[in-house]
């Protein structure tokens, strides 16, 4: 039996020792910024550093205190919300968790607000990851 | 306009995964206090809204080409890469976004995790 589906976006992603990397564009209260976000579908929400969140214009403690679990231990994090670009598709008020310390330099992108909109391929041989919206 | 009934709800909560129905049957076993906590707090949650803008996407295959290729070189450092063109890198990110911004260019933010930090194992869980 054969499967078919059909996207229309394209993005091209990267590879290193830890992970896939998406570029995504995220849109806060004073300016947008681009970067490179380690894709982890075991994450619930998206993390980015204390360092970006103050550079965006979040009032970063002014989120909810969010405790995360990690492999390592408990990581504290403020909530809050805002909007991200995958390529064309805009996901707007999505859950992003800000680290409380400024140790954590990478931005995580987890699964809340986004994964279940979209209709999701990945070829990692290619480096490209194809979406829609779920119900284009 | 409502667009959910109850029933598709209900429907849904019947499907959910063990632990997820788990969690659901406790959340219905608070005391009635707590589930008016839960009440309240669920409307300060936004829904996530999702549309397609056309014209937004930029095409990134050159910084991402670019970064596959060199982002080893700066271990522990942040970079903005415009095209194959490293703007600015250090290992302060304040710097890097100062340099860049400067720039007038439009430009990618990557980091490179530095050799001492262990190979992710990912799971970063609520």
């Amino acid at each position: 039996m054969t499967y078919r589906l059909e996207f229309s976006t394209l993005l091209k992603i990267a590879l290193d020792e830890n992970g896939l990397i998406v570029p995504l564009t995220i849109s806060a209260p004073i300016k947008d910024r681009q970067i490179q976000a380690y894709f982890d579908s075991g994450a619930t929400y998206t993390v980015l550093p204390r360092w970006l969140g103050d550079d965006l214009g979040f009032d970063v403690e002014s989120g909810t205190p969010t405790n995360l679990r990690t492999g390592s231990g408990v990581m504290q994090t403020y909530l809050h919300y805002t909007t991200f670009f995958l390529g064309e598709l805009s996901f707007g008020d999505v859950p992003v968790c800000i680290a409380k310390y400024h140790d954590f330099n990478r931005c995580l992108l987890g699964r809340e607000g986004w994964l279940q909109a979209v209709r999701f391929g990945l070829v990692t041989y290619d480096n490209q990851m194809y979406l829609s919206l779920y119900d284009e | 306009m409502q667009t959910i009934t109850y029933e598709q709800v209900k429907q849904q909560a019947l499907y959910l995964p063990r632990e997820a129905q788990q969690t659901l049957r406790s959340a219905l076993a608070l005391p009635v206090a707590e589930q008016q906590q839960l009440l309240t707090e669920l409307p300060a949650r936004p829904t996530v809204r999702v549309s397609r803008v056309p014209g937004k996407a930029r095409d990134f295959s050159l910084e991402q080409q670019w970064l596959r290729e060199n982002k080893h070189l700066y271990r522990g450092e942040h970079l903005a890469v415009s095209g194959s063109q490293l703007i600015a890198h250090s290992a302060n990110p304040h710097e890097v976004l100062a340099a860049a911004d400067a720039s007038g260019m439009d430009f990618l933010l990557a980091y490179s995790p530095s050799e001492e930090e262990i190979p992710y194992g990912g799971g970063l869980w609520l």
